[in-house]
């Protein structure tokens, strides 16, 4: 392990102190979950229904394929949800990559797109007027925060080369601030992550940089005897560094990965999400890596982070060895009040499922036990998203999953290229278990899924997603059934001392004697970001007794109300309480 | 007949399993299914001089070979006990998990009494992440043969997989009755144990583990954790900065790596703006302080090709290469650069080195 980012024994020793209050909850196993109980739990109503052309959408993603190979068309593209124009209503941003630099540009070319959502179920293409299409960029993610705290969403579009970021200029239009900004980049970027990890009310960048290959350094991989040419194992290529930017405030950012101790120049990093895993009022960070052990750094609350990844146990395989990782969510999956992780792999590896022992001591590796490991072995996972799609007040997994290699049918018979996504439901004691198949016909069909971004974008209730996937068309699924199969609460924050999109806060919801939680964040999943509004699914509860809000700070400060009816919008400003409510559809 | 060279028992084989092919159809009105004991195979080998010459293959690593010898050897005698493990064995190594899969579960269902047979079709189920399937397969081998080290292990494995920790531990407990020293039943034994949160229990298998294997790196990884769990504070520092030292590259090699990445992003944008004098200059500047790193020669030997540059490529890259014989680019480039050059042999030579080199072993990195 490098020893710029191996804590130091002082630190090993704090983190094992906390360790050593073993109590009593942490000594009890994880929860227990069997077969059995799992199999009470799944008789879901949902479907999921394929609404994509109906909706106006007519994105394909193209990696610009030459058939040599060239490492980087295997792995793109993300894809957000923001609300560019304040509406209320989710908007949809699709990354393009393809056509790869230097090589001759397609009559029929098309860029990355933004879809403005008409609030009738359907979108509109918005690209050209908005000033978004990255055009000359080979795009992989995108990331959204309101970064100047003006009120609107702005736009960071990581590429394999120089990214961008879009400020919204608030009338339906971005500019391209990048360089007067100071958040270029220029390596090959993958995704970022918005986060306040100083507590200062600005959003910070975090960008993560995947490997050092260039156009220029196309290496042979696959077999020269049979001439069959591969993409390359991430092996063939060296790590980057990742980039931390700080917000200055004055429009510009400065780059402080080394100095706030955040520097791995061997790190292989596609996911990214910062989370509070220890609660103390301040985001962590943590990465997920492609060959290379995966990190958490632990915000130090003084502009510093600490890698604590061995002592947390988060690096690897349960066997201690580093895996592929490729997308990365955190959530609350067992409703104990600690964010989880989840990690998503390589076939013949397992999504690895991270569980939180309420912050003392190291996570537990618990895929197998939890049931994500065994249905999903022989895919490739990569954008992820832990969410209530049931409404039942538990978090479910839902992943995209297809093969990096096109040609891997040719040198193994069990792992396929295109693969079906899974959803799996949380049964509400720890235990999942996949029901894709009674989910709707896109579960039963193949894909080569990479981005994946959640939102309720029809305003009814209940969670809708959209992949883009890998050299093919984008889908668009609805949620069907998910309102009436429970009821819910949508919360949107707003800071006003802390940073505008509230990013970090934490938010608390009573309702039928169940306490949930859920942070505010931008980046997850794989290169993409969800909807940044908070959804509980709240089961029978038809109303919610209790919301507390403890927004972002090292000091706590708590804003409680309810309790109020279920099933509707509420926008919750920093220090005003709700001041706004919506119904379901307005 | 006996089997010359490696390099050309490929070619034999390939003749054999054709004649043999022969022998089973329409040559000789047989059928796949119908035993051929003590037949011979057209070319004069027998089954004996055929499953030699497969484990030796399989020995070697060329699995591919070994896998056209054991179908030879069934040709000759389908339904042969060590032929059908033996070319379960390549299929799994070959990634044919499926083909794997198919033959053995038909091979038992005719042979219920063939443990290893069985045992291997329970590790392809595992492959296939079938791992309740596995579960049932190695009760049956349990069934025949319960003091079987193999299929009480991997069924005490499967149980820890699938939260049957009861019989987990029933399994891994007879295996270390059986063999008292294997590693793995007190490493499984130990995550079991963590899994029911038995920490002091689990503190105890992993340290056994490590006692037998100092190299395990999974054990030395739980025990850091559970020893946490447990409270016991200076081990689980210990056993960190055991996982720490053997895990991935040594320090020494990741600190030079990372010390020369850092330096090298410079050099990285300028190789992705396609300005190669400038990339050049930035990597021989780092020559001054890393002039025995093998990936720098590599790199720079790859911009000395991109200005046309190419005896100084051909020192780069030879400097590279006798540098770090693991690296592969430089032999890749070395051998279109000597074709350029019109050396042919060294070409084939280097495209050889290349080849064995990128091959990628089987579960490396789940590829």
């Amino acid at each position: 392990m490098r020893a710029t980012k191996t804590a130091t024994a002082a630190t090993l020793a704090i983190a094992m102190a906390a360790a050593a209050i073993v109590s009593a909850a942490l000594a009890a196993p994880p929860p227990p979950a069997t077969p059995a109980n799992a199999a009470a739990a799944a008789a879901t109503t949902v479907r999921y229904t394929a609404v994509t052309k109906a909706a106006g959408i007519d994105f394909t993603h193209r990696h610009g394929g030459t058939g040599r190979k060239y490492y980087v068309e295997s792995s793109a593209a993300g894809v957000c949800w923001l609300d560019y124009d304040g509406d209320g209503w989710q908007d949809l941003y699709y990354v393009q990559s393809g056509p790869l630099p230097g090589t001759p540009r397609p009559p029929d070319l098309t860029f990355s797109k933004l879809y403005r959502n008409r609030r009738d179920g359907t979108f509109e293409d918005v690209t050209a007027r908005a000033g978004v299409a990255n055009a000359a960029g080979y795009g992989s993610g995108c990331g959204v925060a309101d970064y100047d705290n003006d009120g609107d969403d702005d736009l960071y579009v990581t590429n394999f080369g120089p990214s961008l970021l879009y400020r919204n200029n608030g009338d339906g239009t971005f500019t391209d601030v990048t360089e007067a900004a100071g958040v270029r980049n220029g390596l090959y970027a993958a995704c970022a992550g918005w986060a306040d990890y100083d507590l200062d009310g600005r959003p910070d960048l975090y960008v993560s940089n995947y490997v050092d290959f260039t156009m220029n350094d196309q290496k042979y991989c696959g077999d020269l005897r049979a001439g069959r040419r591969s993409y390359c194992h991430p092996d063939a290529y060296e790590g980057l560094p990742d980039v931390l930017y700080h917000n200055e405030g004055n429009g510009r950012f400065k780059e402080v990965s080394r100095a706030a101790g955040i520097w791995d120049p061997l790190g292989k990093t596609f996911g990214v999400v910062w989370l509070d895993f220890d609660r103390d009022g301040d985001d962590d960070l943590y990465v997920a890596n492609d060959v290379t052990p995966n990190r958490l750094y632990r915000n130090d609350g003084n502009g510093k982070f600490t890698d604590i990844t061995l002592v947390a146990g988060v690096c690897c395989s349960e066997d201690g060895r580093p895996q592929s990782g490729m997308g990365v969510d955190a959530g609350d999956y067992d409703n104990d009040g600690w964010q989880d992780l989840i990690v998503t792999n390589l076939s013949n590896e397992p999504a690895e499922l991270y569980r939180n022992l309420a912050g003392k001591g190291p996570f537990a590796t618990v895929s197998y036990p939890a049931g994500l490991a065994e249905p999903g072995l022989l895919q490739t996972k990569w954008g992820v998203a832990f969410y209530d799609f049931d409404n039942d007040a538990d978090l479910d997994v839902l992943m995209t999953n297809g093969h990096p290699m096109d040609d891997i049918e040719q040198v193994s018979d069990n792992i396929l290229y295109a693969q079906k996504p899974s959803l799996f439901e949380n049964d509400g004691k720890g235990f999942f278990r996949e029901i894709g198949a009674r989910a709707g016909d896109y579960f039963l069909r193949t894909d080569v899924g990479r981005g994946l971004a959640v939102a309720d974008y029809d305003n009814d209730g209940d969670i809708d997603f959209t992949v883009n996937a890998n050299g093919r068309p984008a889908t668009l699924l609805r949620n069907d059934g998910g309102s009436a199969a429970g009821h819910w609460i949508t919360l949107r924050l707003a800071g006003t001392r802390v940073n505008r999109s509230a990013l970090g806060t934490m938010v608390t919801v009573t309702a039928g004697g169940r306490r949930q939680v859920r942070e505010v964040r931008a980046s997850s999943s794989f290169m993409s970001q969800n909807d940044m509004r908070l959804h509980f699914g709240l089961g029978a509860a038809t109303r919610v007794d209790q919301i507390e809000v403890r927004w972002p700070g090292r000091e706590a400060r708590i804003e409680r109300t309810g309790p109020v009816p279920a099933d509707q919008f509420l926008t919750i400003r920093e220090g005003s309480g709700i001041v706004e409510r919506r119904a379901p559809g307005r | 007949m006996s089997f010359p060279h490696v390099r050309t028992r490929h070619v034999l084989l390939r003749a054999l399993v054709a004649s043999a092919a022969c022998v089973l159809s329409a040559c000789a009105g047989g059928s796949g299914d119908r035993g051929h004991d003590g037949a011979s195979a057209p070319s004069g080998d027998t089954i004996e001089t055929v499953l030699q010459h497969a484990e030796a293959a399989f020995k070697d690593g060329d699995y591919v070979e070994a896998q056209v010898a054991y179908e030879a050897a069934l040709a000759i005698q389908p339904n042969h006990p060590q032929a059908i493990v033996g070319l379960g064995t390549c299929y799994l190594k070959n990634r044919l998990v499926k083909k794997a899969q198919e033959m053995l579960t038909g091979y038992v269902a005719r042979n219920p009494g063939n443990t290893a047979a069985r045992l291997l079709l329970a590790r392809v189920l595992v492959r296939q992440g079938q791992f309740e399937d596995a579960a049932v397969e190695l009760r049956r081998a349990l069934a025949t043969d319960p003091d079987s080290l193999l299929a009480n292990y991997n069924l005490g494995f499967v149980a820890y997989r699938t939260r049957d920790y009861d019989t987990a531990l029933v399994h891994l407990k007879k295996t270390l009755a059986l063999r008292p020293d294997h590693p793995e039943a007190h490493y499984t034994l130990g995550l079991t144990y963590m899994a029911l949160g038995r920490y002091d229990d689990a503190v105890a298998a992993l340290e056994r583990a490590t006692a037998i294997d100092p190299k395990h790196v999974g054990a030395h990884f739980n025990l850091a954790r559970a020893a946490a769990r447990a409270g016991r504070m200076d081990l689980a520092e210990r056993e960190q900065k055991a996982y720490d030292a053997m895990s991935g590259r040594s320090k020494a090699e990741a600190e030079r790596s990372a010390q020369v990445k850092a330096s090298s992003l410079k050099a990285v944008e300028f190789l992705m703006a396609d300005k190669f004098a400038e990339a050049l200059v930035e990597y021989q500047k780092l020559l001054a302080e890393n002039s025995d790193y093998a990936p720098l020669y590599n790199d720079i030997g790859r911009v000395q090709l991109k200005l046309g540059q190419r005896q100084e490529a051909l020192q780069s890259l030879r400097r590279a290469a006798d540098l770090d014989p693991r690296l592969s680019e430089p032999h890749y480039l070395l051998s279109n650069l000597y074709m350029e050059l019109g050396d042919e042999v060294s070409s084939t030579r280097e495209r050889a080195i290349f080849t064995a080199l990128e091959t990628i072993p089987e579960g490396k990195s789940a590829y």
